[in-house]
């Protein structure tokens, strides 16, 4: 059974795959200018700059041999020559920023999905009470609040007034660290506006989706036989947990499939060094090769982390089984 | 009950975890950082190679300066100062042009800079195998030969009389090691692993999306920067970078300007100095499509610029930090190339309804929107491009007094790329754009390829920079004359009377100037240069780091002495929109503390630390009393 299961899935996810390969040659492509002459013209260069840039990118060449070389960049080179980096390669340009979209992302994926649960469980638990009203009532208002403003107004306080936090990047400009511990501790210093204010504005759904699975559950019935039953509040609550959790797992594995995409304010706002900027300026520059790449990458992790997901809730809720039809 | 003494067990253990591992941050915040001269810039940029010959970005163009000299250096003045060489000379008569290199001049690596260095770099770039990718300048055209006639001299001979030819081959390509580019492929060379130059900085590392940090070159020929370390902070956002500044965690900024908004704010700090370049500002112009009816008729093209007023712009927009531009393209910054006779037309509403009526164009239907002679009616569309608030803003002035004389003109913002190719095939009505200008240029740069009809392809095929598609053959003839005029005063002659011309028949209508406005701190380096801009290399090279002037304090009593400081300088110092000039006179820019400690190197400080462990036992504690309010 598992085995069909197994087959069938990585069957579509073949077909996906493929689809995706052609549409991400095609997307970009299909907006309108020309990457030369949009360089030309931004740095002001003279007008034998576009005839010479796009003899280099091959853009003067028929589409079906752009498809080729496209191809041909996707599996064997390093993804080809981006094109407002040039010559740098994109694989290098990714690689550079990649790994502070992960430590980004991924800690900002536990704080926010981590605080967003605990607040909804503790809402939930306590339905109707001031603890619950307090918490949903804020999660609304911080929730609310426009990102790029609360962005702002972090630098603005903690960066500028109190001069406690940095106000940009990823470590200090031109600080020799001595070691790794200080490396990594001025990387955790920076990380503290723009993970706060992340957080701050994402975990309200978290919460909002917990409370509701929580309070949903706490209706149920082996919830009022286990009260019943006498058992200790700690236990009922684990029981309660467990099963109100899906709701908010689900969104978590969604965000996780998007984490390589980065994320284009808060790099933008904290000038913090990602993968999101990087596809942000390729969109204006048409920079097609690292366009085709980013969206390659980010069409991968997304499928695997649907098709992890999908298995991972056989695991999760044994109710779940995956059978062949007809 | 059980569980609640487990949580606020719980809570226990984590602050004391916390308050471990903070009171083994102690060490780190005392490291104090050899006492080395750091000089901190900011720039809104990212870096794309530090090849001199491909490289295309602001930032790492002012890298690439730092890193690489060429043979000539361009003042803020426009004249032409002997740099790496130590002289040159132009004989006009058998065009030929040579340059003697300095004695004592090295590249990072050691080996002496030569006159074959020279010969190799252009030959790369006008007899090589990869001319056809780095001759974007078409010096191909111009260029004869290149031949080193010894060590140290150089010999380049033009084809014909070109006047650009100093600026491309003296300040703007900068010579590069034969010895190490003989070994690459200049096309695709990164150049990002220490890169070897000749200039009074050596590289020393690069972390992406953060900073680069150059060093002193020990050898420079010219002398050692009396600053130590050079770090270029890189920015996504210019809010950051200006936050930066204020805060005093970068010196200075570079490659952008101060938005007009922002002075009165940054000004408020009494450290940071706002100034008004002089040889650099941006031009904002409308283009008008002159293969489209009724845009190919002059007098109507003249008729929209009546309707313009362009102080209004300035000051409504720019708050008055800008200037009117001059209509013949040639701005009054390019001192004496600029004609200070042909001025720019004032806003006169009247004339501007006369000539539409003398044209025929006239409001016929009473809606108050005028039409053509056959009937079609006057409306159009202005495009620009989306996201830049002062662009939109100042299109929707420009509109604003055309709907005054009777002509219906909206906006239409849409993405650099779109507005990039719609003008560039001629697929618009009036765009409104903007170009950087700077007298550090060769203006041929700015105008042969601008209006040359050579340049202007027809409708449908895509032109680069005469999109207005202008055609003149008697401005062509001028345009190729003060190409090959290099007597600079018959030069000057041709250049003005190509202003007349571009002023008189308006292809496209010049608006207003941006003025560049910069900023630098000055508590921690004196010296800077502001004419030539305070992150010029010649105001690098001059600064030097701020000391305390009287150092011994020996009693016991504290005493805080202060000292006038004075500097003789030139200065601009813009306040509130007006700007005053005070040149060479003795300033008293305030006193000096002497007591002052130098600044510390930032990093963690105790009081942030102290302040961090606090909020987090707060915050840990709040948890901790929630989890544990109820029973």
């Amino acid at each position: 059974m598992l085995r069909y299961f197994l087959l069938s899935r990585l069957l579509r996810v073949f077909i996906v795959f493929f689809i995706i390969v052609l549409l991400n040659f095609l997307l970009p492509r299909a907006m309108p200018g020309d990457p030369a002459s949009i360089l030309a013209n931004e740095y002001n260069l003279p007008a034998d700059t576009v005839r010479i840039l796009r003899s280099t990118w091959k853009l003067d060449r028929p589409l079906y041999e752009q498809f080729f070389a496209y191809l041909e960049s996707l599996f064997t080179g390093q993804w080809g020559y981006s094109y407002k980096y040039y010559p740098r390669t994109v694989y290098e340009l990714v690689m550079e920023r990649l790994p502070w979209t992960l430590l980004l992302q991924g800690i900002t994926s536990l704080t926010v999905s981590g605080l967003g649960i605990i607040m909804g469980i503790l809402a939930g638990w306590r339905r109707g009470s001031k603890v619950d009203v307090s918490i949903t009532v804020s999660a609304i208002v911080v929730y609310a609040i426009p990102y790029y403003w609360l962005a702002l107004m972090l630098q603005y306080v903690f960066g500028y007034i109190l001069k406690v936090f940095p106000v940009a990047h990823a470590v200090t400009p031109g600080l020799p660290h001595a070691n790794f511990f200080e490396y990594a501790l001025d990387t955790l210093w920076h990380l503290a506006l723009p993970v706060t204010a992340v957080t701050l504005t994402a975990y309200a759904s978290y919460t909002l989706v917990t409370r509701n699975s929580m309070v949903d559950v706490l209706e149920e019935d082996f919830i009022f036989v286990a009260k019943a039953k006498g058992l200790p509040e700690r236990v009922v609550m684990k029981h309660a947990i467990r099963n109100a959790l899906l709701p908010p797992l689900t969104m978590l594995a969604i965000r996780l499939g998007h984490i390589v995409g980065g994320a284009v304010i808060t790099e933008t706002v904290f000038s913090y060094p990602g993968v999101g900027y990087l596809i942000y300026e390729s969109i204006i520059y048409k920079d097609y090769p690292v366009l085709n790449a980013a969206f390659f990458m980010l069409a991968i992790t997304v499928i695997a982390a649907n098709f992890a997901a999908d298995l991972l809730y056989a695991v999760v809720d044994p109710r779940i089984r995956y059978v062949k039809r007809g | 009950m059980y569980y609640i003494v487990k949580y606020q067990d719980r809570a226990f253990v984590l602050v004391v975890a916390l308050t471990i591992s903070l009171s083994l941050l102690g060490p780190y915040t005392n490291t104090t950082v050899a006492q080395e001269v750091v000089l901190k810039l900011g720039m809104p940029d990212q870096i794309d190679n530090f090849n001199p010959l491909i490289g295309l970005f602001a930032a790492a163009g002012y890298i690439r300066g730092m890193l690489y000299d060429t043979l000539l250096y361009i003042s803020a003045n426009g004249t032409y100062i002997p740099w790496l060489a130590e002289s040159y000379s132009v004989d006009s008569e058998k065009l030929l042009l040579r340059f003697r290199i300095r004695p004592g001049a090295y590249w990072h690596d050691g080996r002496p800079i030569t006159a074959s260095d020279v010969e190799f770099t252009f030959n790369l770039v006008v007899a090589s195998n990869y001319s056809d990718k780095l001759d974007k300048w078409g010096l191909r055209k111009y260029i004869e030969y290149v031949k080193a006639i010894d060590d140290r001299t150089v010999e380049f001979k033009l084809k014909e009389p070109y006047a650009p030819a100093l600026f491309y081959i003296g300040a703007l390509i900068p010579p590069l090691p034969k010895h190490i580019w003989s070994e690459v492929d200049p096309t695709t060379f990164k150049n990002m692993d220490n890169p070897v130059g000749s200039g009074p900085f050596k590289f020393l590392k690069y972390t992406p999306g953060v900073s680069i940090e150059l060093v002193a070159n020990e050898n420079y020929y010219r002398g050692r920067p009396k600053i130590d370390r050079l770090v270029v902070v890189l920015y996504k956002s210019t809010d950051a970078l200006m936050l930066d500044l204020q805060a005093g965690n970068i010196d200075a900024i570079t490659a952008t300007t101060v938005a007009p908004e922002l002075v009165p704010v940054l000004l408020r700090d009494p450290n940071i100095r706002i100034v008004e370049l002089t040889y650099t500002a941006s031009l904002r112009f409308i283009g008008f499509n002159n293969d489209r009816y009724p845009f190919s008729i002059r007098e109507f093209r003249e008729a929209i610029a009546y309707a313009i007023d362009k102080e209004a712009i300035v000051r409504i927009v720019m708050l008055g930090y800008g200037y009117p531009a001059a209509d013949g393209w040639v701005q009054p910054l390019f001192g004496t190339w600029y004609n200070p006779s042909v001025g720019y037309r004032r806003q006169n509403l009247t004339k501007a309804a006369e000539i539409l009526d003398k044209l025929g164009f006239v409001d016929r239907d009473g809606d108050g929107i005028r039409e053509t002679p056959n009937g079609t009616v006057l409306r159009f569309k202005i495009l620009t491009i989306s996201g830049l608030a002062e662009f939109e803003r100042s299109a929707e002035l420009v509109a604003g007094w055309l709907k005054r004389i009777g002509i219906d003109a909206s906006i239409e913002a849409q993405a650099l790329g779109t507005v990039d190719q719609r003008e560039g095939v001629g697929d618009f009505d009036i765009g409104f754009m903007g170009i950087g200008m700077s007298i550090t240029t060769d203006l041929d740069y700015y105008l042969y390829e601008r209006f040359h009809s050579s340049q202007a392809y027809p409708l449908g095929t895509y032109a680069g920079r005469n999109w207005f598609r202008y055609r003149n053959p008697e401005l062509d003839i001028l345009l190729e004359l003060q190409r090959s005029t290099l007597d600079p005063e018959r030069r000057r002659e041709i250049i003005w009377k190509i202003q007349e011309i571009v002023a008189r028949d308006i292809p496209a209508l010049t608006i207003y100037m941006k003025t560049a406005l910069v900023a630098y701190r000055t508590e921690r380096f004196t010296g800077w240069v502001e004419s030539e801009g305070p992150t010029s290399k010649i105001s690098i090279l001059n600064l030097s780091p701020r000391k305390p002037e009287v150092v011994t304090i020996i009693t016991q009593v504290p005493v805080v002495t202060t000292v006038p400081v004075t500097q003789v300088r030139e200065v601009t110092q813009v306040v509130g929109g007006t700007t005053v000039i005070m040149t060479q006179t003795e300033v008293r820019v305030g006193t000096l503390t002497v007591s002052e400690t130098p600044p510390q190197p930032r990093g963690i400080s105790t009081e942030t630390l102290t302040l961090l462990a606090v909020l987090l036992v707060v915050f840990i504690g709040a948890i901790a009393f929630l989890a544990t309010k109820r029973r």
